[in-house]
């Protein structure tokens, strides 16, 4: 018994974790409309809900920007040197684009809720 | 902010080449802005260990490092021994290791007017590769298990450590937070006690037949030389001994400096056993000494370097599981904290 209450939890965790993965690129692309650096972008997707730690957080901002889904520039604030990431114009096309594929899949998902 | 300066060289060396600098520069703003957030919250410095708290929070260095591992290659043998995280370094340390073993034994060769000896040369290779990639595939497994349960204090942070000692900690740290220390399983002492019945059992009986079952059809050319011979009684007392501990702690589980002292006892009177039987010789011998086929000479001969590797091989993993075990026995007796489980434990009892 206890050890099916665990597969059942270790399952959900990894079909959460499976489920979780796109969707946080496609929030970090679109928070990054806005000039960010890594720790105030994970803060304002904490403060939107979606807790993101910073061990997954700050490498995905690297594979983002060598996609070229990101560009990004070291500059000074609050005497620091800060690095600021902001979408890319190839980004934003590939958001737009995740974004339509997002609502047509909410949109069926919807609809065979609706059915069941 | 030492502990956070110690943290970001942890990471470094694990970090892909010719982008470590940036990332460390990266990871060292943003760390400091979520430190300065919370001395803002607090409208105090933040202490040792509340800027500890940011830093486990933030994750285990090698894992943090592992992430921004962008080539995945690894060693496998059936299943993954040694991940994408260690390999770089595996592969340099490897490759350091092999060109120093060649250099040694070249030279070696050379001064003795031999020339290239290429069984010496092959020979040393295979034990160096064999070493290092079973310390690195323990220390894999290690972080693999504990990637969440990481203690700055384990990873030397307040120290200086090279890329090395990082992962020998790494396989061989005495002090993660989660680890019940407090008892032994009595699952563990019973699994213990038919593990040497049956070992003892079995090495009772081979006198018996020894020379036939153990050399098989060739029994009546070769048989058991020294070497074996001052392996056999020696190492039965230590079996029949092995019964004292998880005998005593299946009914004193709470004794758990019992099974520490047994270990680090049995690993250094192991590792002398077995400096004993290399000292004695050859493990296999002809069984007729005046046997003249040459074959049969070559073939001890090989079979007793086959032997000699193993037995050096394993005395030298004993020795090192006992300075391990030695050390561990040392950092309990030197731990306030585990002193005070103990003490409890005794109190209990």
């Amino acid at each position: 018994m206890k050890n099916s209450t665990k597969f059942d939890s270790d399952l959900f965790e990894n079909l959460r974790l499976e489920l979780r993965r796109g969707c946080l690129i496609v929030a970090v692309l679109a928070h990054l409309r806005q000039e960010h650096y890594g720790y105030t972008l994970r803060k304002a997707l904490a403060d939107h809900g979606l807790d993101i730690d910073e061990g997954t957080l700050y490498p995905l901002l690297r594979r983002l920007e060598t996609q070229g889904l990101l560009a990004s520039e070291w500059r000074e604030e609050n005497k620091r040197n800060k690095r600021f990431y902001r979408l890319s114009p190839q980004g934003k096309m590939i958001l737009a684009k995740l974004l339509d594929e997002w609502q047509n899949i909410n949109a069926s998902l919807n609809r065979i809720l609706q059915e069941a | 902010m030492e502990l956070l300066d110690q943290y970001l060289k942890t990471i470094k060396p694990f970090l892909p080449k010719g982008q470590q600098d940036d990332i460390i520069r990266e990871l060292s703003e943003n760390l400091l802005s979520q430190m300065e957030d919370r001395e803002a919250e607090l409208g105090r410095p933040l202490t040792q260990a509340e800027q500890e708290a940011i830093l486990q929070q933030h994750g285990n260095p090698m894992v943090v490092a592992g992430r921004y591992q962008q080539q995945k290659r690894s060693v496998a043998f059936g299943r993954q021994l040694i991940g994408p995280l260690l390999f770089p370094l595996y592969l340099r340390i490897l490759c350091l290791n092999l060109g120093l073993t060649a250099a040694v034994v070249l030279t070696i060769g050379f001064a003795k007017g031999h020339g290239v000896d290429l069984n010496a040369l092959l020979l040393h290779s295979f034990i160096q590769f064999a070493i290092l990639t079973i310390i690195f595939a323990v220390a894999e497994k290690h972080l693999f298990k504990s990637k969440d349960r990481w203690d700055p204090k384990d990873f030397g942070l307040g120290r200086k450590e090279n890329a090395m000692a990082v992962v020998w900690r790494a396989a061989f740290s005495t002090n993660l937070p989660g680890n019940d220390e407090s008892k032994v399983p009595r699952s563990e002492s019973i699994a213990l006690i038919i593990l040497n019945l049956a070992f003892v059992s079995w090495w009772i009986a081979i006198p018996a037949y020894m020379g036939h079952a153990l050399l098989r059809g060739a029994g009546t050319i070769l048989k058991l030389g020294p070497g074996c011979e001052a392996l056999y009684l020696p190492l039965l007392f230590l079996a029949v001994a092995g019964f004292v501990q998880p005998c005593v702690n299946l009914f004193r589980p709470q004794w758990t400096w019992l099974r520490r002292a047994w270990r680090t006892a049995s690993a250094a009177i192991f590792t002398g056993i077995l400096c004993l039987s290399l000292k004695a010789g050859n493990w296999i011998i002809l069984a007729d000494a005046s046997d003249k086929v040459a074959q049969h000479h070559r073939a001890i001969e090989v079979i007793n370097r086959w032997c000699r590797i193993g037995v050096t091989l394993s005395a030298v993993i004993s020795g090192v599981i006992f300075l391990m075990e030695l050390r561990r026995l040392l950092h309990r007796r030197s731990n306030p904290e585990v002193k005070a489980t103990r003490a409890n434990g005794m109190q209990l009892s």
